[in-house]
């Protein structure tokens, strides 16, 4: 019976093919709008670390100046990077399960066997190990950095797949070296693809963007004294001791975003209670001269805080709906044109005695196919309109451009059920005819 | 207009063709006003002004290699021979470019104990660094070469002349911001003079809320990166760049961090705003496609539905004017009922997304525009099915069922 249904709903389709090829045109139209609208929706405000996105913590230390509050805020808040001695610190005291500094300085990155004159600025990531762990990072060849390169401060660099084909054309790098100003680095390890959305560990305003490609140890950064002013933001309520990069490791200018993981959220209280102490011996030796406020933030909280979501892109999703809303209503009253001429058949088929419920079914059916046709339509249409997307907006990572496959089901779902929603409307009127009434004026 | 009675009576013999027809104005309606009103916001922020000649500056962020004991006569020799560059119409160092995303801060204050009245955005130079930006004074006068002095960073806390923004003199002494010059206001706690007012220039960050607010200080700075603020003459900025690129790169140990015509600065700043505003764009353009095909389509349907109805009307001596009128005054009446919901639904819309996203809501026009817009839309789309309507002749029509 359900064969035989499919085969008349497609048989009504070709007789009305015109009309059927508009519906499912316009049902398309307003699937793409909606769907490309939310996946870009989607992967923006999505959680990039469903595990344990709710115990890894920014650390954020209330190191300002005896006089005033951080910014002069009226309700007191600490700055939301740290200073690299409190950075070194709390990396020392181990605390925590996982310890994550983000740092990194622009340099000159070239091969060994390349002129200087080839070298190109690079933005190099100057993090732990523990980054690899915390923020679930694929390996292709290789892999981090021992514990003792995170103590010592060797000279090990991890790279990303894009970097590893520019350098070394894909090739299985580690071992190999290359030269970052004037210092050799060994690779220790080369990055599977990559991407965190949103990339919320570091600076807010780039949360869209893709990772950098190059990343040494921390302590590799503060050995070497290297240090780009222009590359991060950094502030200082008292001025270094004098213009050396030692001055300014040794100074009070905040800069490093410390985030750390912990075993689980209880742990949270604890680790509070350990920066609480830390920082009363810091007290007890003349520094942090100000309330102690110390804040552990979740990535959301604060992304949340530096207004790094746009608002734009959920406006925009509201803004298809309504479109979608539009195009089904305009599929509708397509699809009561289609059943309009249908009269005749349906009257015949209530006369020889099919129940409403039968007819509802069988049409049913019909508008289902619509809708799914309109919903593959829709999605290879969305799938268009985010390659369009992604060449437009050139401050987005590509990565948010894409659709998983949760996303490519619902679609097609969502194009069915409301094409089945909103083709009931005709339906009803369709078999709501006097079957004597309309056969006699045949 | 005695077609009205009729109109009237023959929706409410089909009314859920009309009841479709006015949905699909009101919602066409609801998103075209809020699409527009977004659009041209987005469209306002991109064509704010950054105060610079932007055409015709570009900037340079490179090192000075050498020791710090040298680079003050380092800096000062390169601006003397970039200036020397045919073409140049002026050069300067500067703390920052505008709308590059990185830049420094200052905290603003009237009087001395208060905390601060408000933020700024802050750019340090040398006296050509107005000139070089282009922007224009308003108040006052440019700094004078006396009052230059050199820091190795943050010459806000050397400086003891400033120059500010219009819309920061406003802020702070409202319509009496002329009275800025002479006073002495507080920059991070420490006191300057005012000596001049600049009618517009942007800070580092384009989402800021006062982008607008500046300050100006005589400190050239010699930190790691400086910045080469140029200043061309019309049409020559592709030659100068090089040349001056050249000129940099003849000394030994130049690192160029980065090189940038302020065209592209701009347009990095507000690609997010242009972005948006493309999207809504094609957004409102497909809105219209749709809402166009939908209602002629049902027009035509609909006058087909009706071919007995129009010959029976021709027969009985109605012209073809008539017909066409009557279909017109049809849609004219649909279209207007689907308005008055549309300008209700586009309020409640307005009003949402004003309470979720801090927006503006719709001004009034927008809706006077869009029901303008809507109707003539209407009346387009439904032109032709009623001309082939009134070209029915009386004999055919009767003769169909």
């Amino acid at each position: 019976m359900f064969i035989y249904y499919v085969k008349l709903a497609c048989l009504s389709l070709w007789q009305t093919r015109s009309l059927s090829f508009l519906a499912i045109l316009i049902i398309g139209v307003g699937i793409s709008a909606t769907m490309t609208t939310y996946t870009i929706n989607y992967m923006m405000t999505k959680d990039p670390l469903p595990e344990k996105s709710d115990r890894v913590f920014l650390v954020r230390l209330n190191n300002w100046s005896p006089e005033a509050a951080y910014r002069n805020r009226a309700e007191e808040q600490p700055p939301t990077y740290i200073s690299v001695q409190d950075t070194l610190n709390l990396i020392a005291q181990n605390k925590a399960k996982r310890h994550v500094p983000i740092a990194g300085f622009k340099e000159m990155l070239r091969l060994p066997d390349q002129n200087a004159i080839d070298a190109e600025v690079s933005m190099v990531r100057a993090t732990s190990r523990d980054f690899f762990s915390t923020f679930d990072t694929p390996f292709l060849y290789g892999s981090s950095w021992p514990k003792s390169s995170d103590v010592s401060g060797e000279q090990v660099v991890v790279i990303s797949k894009a970097m590893n084909e520019v350098l070394f054309s894909g090739e299985n790098s580690v071992g190999r070296s290359l030269i970052l100003g004037e210092n050799q680095f060994t690779v220790v390890g080369v990055l599977n693809e990559w991407f965190l959305l949103p990339r919320f560990y570091g600076d807010s305003m780039r949360a869209f963007q893709a990772p950098r490609d190059i990343f040494v140890p921390f302590q590799t950064q503060v050995n070497l004294e290297l240090w780009t002013s222009n590359l991060q933001s950094f502030e200082c309520w008292k001025e270094p001791e004098n213009a050396t990069v030692s001055a300014l490791w040794a100074s009070e200018c905040v800069w490093v975003f410390f985030w750390v993981e912990l075993n689980s959220v209880d742990e949270k209280a604890e680790y509070l209670d350990f920066l609480d102490s830390y920082v009363k011996e810091q007290q007890a030796l003349g520094r942090f001269q100000r309330p102690i406020v110390n804040q552990l933030q979740t990535g959301s909280e604060y992304l949340q805080e530096r207004r790094a979501y746009s608002s734009d892109s959920e406006i925009a999703v509201w803004l298809a709906v309504c479109f979608l809303a539009l195009c089904l209503l305009n599929a509708m009253s397509i699809i009561m044109t289609k059943f309009q001429g249908k009269t005749a058949e349906v009257a015949l088929r209530r006369a020889v005695g099919a129940s409403s419920l039968d007819l509802v079914q069988q049409y049913a059916l019909e508008t289902s196919i619509i809708g799914v046709i309109g919903g593959v339509l829709g999605l290879i249409m969305t799938h268009l309109c985010l390659y369009i997307s992604s060449q437009l907006y050139t401050h987005l990572s590509k990565d948010i451009m894409s659709m998983n496959v949760e996303l490519m089901l619902a679609t097609v779902i969502l194009s069915t059920v409301s094409s089945v929603l909103f083709g009931l409307f005709p339906i009803f009127r369709a078999i709501g005819v006097e079957p004597a009434k309309q056969l006699k004026s045949l | 207009m005695r077609d009205l009675l009729p109109i009237l009576k023959s929706l409410k013999s089909n009314y859920a063709a009309a009841l479709l027809f006015v949905l699909q104005v009101a919602i066409t309606f609801t998103i075209l006003v809020n699409a527009i009103f977004l659009a041209i916001e987005k469209q306002a922020v991109v064509a704010r002004e950054s105060g610079l000649d932007e055409h015709n500056v570009f900037y340079i962020a490179t090192n000075l290699p050498v020791p710090d004991a040298e680079k003050k006569a380092q800096l000062e020799q390169d601006l003397i021979n970039i200036n020397e560059i045919l073409g140049v119409k002026s050069a300067a160092v500067s703390s920052g470019i505008p709308l590059t995303g990185w830049g420094r801060l200052v905290e603003v204050a009237v009087n001395p104990d208060t905390k601060y009245d408000t933020f700024s955005g802050y750019y340090g130079g040398d006296v050509k660094l107005l000139s070089s930006f282009g922007v224009e004074i308003v108040a006052g006068r440019a700094f004078k070469i006396d009052e230059e002095s050199t820091a190795r960073v943050d010459g806000f806390k050397y400086a003891s002349e400033a120059i500010v923004t219009k819309a920061l003199a406003v802020s702070l002494f409202d319509s009496q911001w002329q009275s800025i010059v002479g006073k002495t206001i507080y920059i991070n706690n420490k006191p300057q003079r005012v000596v001049g007012v600049v009618e517009t220039l942007q800070a580092a960050w384009p989402s800021w809320v006062v982008v607008e607010h500046g300050v100006i200080s005589p400190v050239k700075e010699t930190d790691d990166i400086v910045n080469f603020v140029v200043r061309t003459d019309p049409n020559e900025q592709q030659r100068v760049q090089e040349q001056t690129l050249a000129y940099l790169m003849s000394v030994y140990g130049r690192k160029i961090d980065k090189v940038e015509t302020f065209n592209d600065v701009k347009r990095r700043a507000y690609s997010a705003e242009n972005a948006a505003s493309k999207t809504l764009f094609g957004v409102i353009f497909g809105l219209l496609l749709v809402t166009t095909l939908g209602i002629y389509g049902q027009s035509r349907y609909g006058i087909i539905k009706r071919f007995k109805l129009i010959g029976i009307r021709r027969a009985m001596g109605a012209s073809k004017g008539e017909i066409m009128r009557y279909f017109m005054l049809e849609n004219m009446i649909l279209t207007c009922m689907g308005i008055l919901l549309g300008i209700i639904s586009a309020i409640v819309l307005s009003i949402a997304f004003s309470n979720a996203f801090e927006l503006g809501t719709v001004p009034s026009r927008y809706m006077l525009f869009g029901s303008v817009g809507m109707l003539l839309l209407g009346q387009i789309a439904v032109v032709y099915p009623a001309f082939r309507a009134a070209q029915l002749s009386p004999a055919v029509a009767t003769r169909v069922i």
